[in-house]
């Protein structure tokens, strides 16, 4: 069996371990044939051929459900980690059907921020909270006056213009010649 | 980009005039980025407007600036699609210019708004964020 990829969390302290916080571990390891229920030879290719390497000998159905759900949301390349969160962040991550593409998405979003405030400090454009947030007000105050349905008028009126348009040049070709 | 970036909404459109702004370091279009990113969203900008902007951009420096900012995982540079050449067109003729017509096109596909300190969108026609000069 080989190391691959990452897939499972689980919380591997109960409550006042660690120092109050609850330790994640997340690994996997190639499936050997033959290892998982037989209900799960209909969940598709991934399902048989990954599982975690944690202890799932008392996992119940909806606990391996859940396992290859986050599976099929983690399809490219990753990395097994051990980390550590305060219980709140634990509590919030165990109540998501997904917590490694949870805890992903929200690093992204992070990282997508950081890179733009390491451009402004390239770039030497400070920024402040107060103008931040009126930019925030802004377009607010814009997608509040244009809904989606004033849009749609807008491209609605601009299609029949163009197809009357068209609709002239047709007709106008039609015409006898004077 | 993976998936999950693709799932992050286009919430706001830079125009040439905004591309400009960020270019020469004004913190009226630096500060709708941060906020449109810090509020888990993206940003974009058409491939004709990056295009268009890079075209008049002669600074080594200033083009290299420009290459960051399109770079960035939180900007997403847009098609304009081939069937929507009639609109495009009114939209070329209401402006005067492709580059906002496809930026206009842009922000009716991902119902954004647009960030501009262009006078050309009309006075109360288009979903447009002026910027302060």
């Amino acid at each position: 069996m080989s190391a691959s990829i990452t897939t499972a969390i689980t919380n591997s302290a109960g409550p006042g371990e660690l120092g109050g916080l609850a330790r994640i571990a997340v690994e996997a390891v190639r499936l050997e044939a033959g290892c998982l229920p037989a209900w799960l030879s209909k969940a598709g290719p991934a399902a048989q051929t990954y599982r975690p390497v944690v202890d799932t000998t008392s996992w119940t159905t909806s606990m391996w459900r859940c396992y290859w759900r986050m599976l099929g949301g983690m399809t490219g390349p990753v990395r097994k980690l051990s980390i550590s969160v305060p219980p709140d962040v634990a509590e919030r991550l165990e109540q998501e059907p997904n917590a490694s593409a949870y805890v992903t998405q929200a690093v992204r979003d992070r990282m997508r921020l950081d890179a733009l405030d390491a451009e402004l400090a390239h770039a030497g454009i400070q920024i402040t909270e107060r103008g931040v947030a009126a930019a925030r007000a802004r377009r607010a105050a814009v997608e509040a006056e244009w809904p989606p349905e004033r849009r749609q008028e807008v491209r609605e009126r601009v299609r029949q213009h163009m197809r009357d348009e068209a609709a002239g040049a047709a007709s106008a070709l039609d015409q006898p010649a004077a | 980009m993976s998936t999950e970036d693709e799932d992050r909404p286009v919430r706001l459109l830079l125009d040439r005039s905004a591309l400009e702004a960020y270019i020469a370091g004004s913190v009226h279009a630096a500060e709708p980025l941060h906020e449109v990113i810090a509020d888990r969203n993206r940003f974009g900008v058409t491939a004709v407007t990056a295009a268009e902007t890079l075209a008049l951009v002669d600074d080594p420096k200033d083009r290299a600036t420009l290459h960051r900012l399109l770079a960035l995982d939180a900007c997403a540079v847009l098609p304009t699609d081939g069937h929507t050449w009639h609109e495009l067109s009114y939209w070329r003729a209401f402006t005067g210019r492709v580059d906002l017509a496809t930026t206009i096109m842009a922000s009716f596909e991902h119902d954004a708004a647009i960030l501009t300190r262009e006078d050309r969108y009309g006075d109360g026609d288009l979903p447009v964020i002026l910027m302060s000069d």
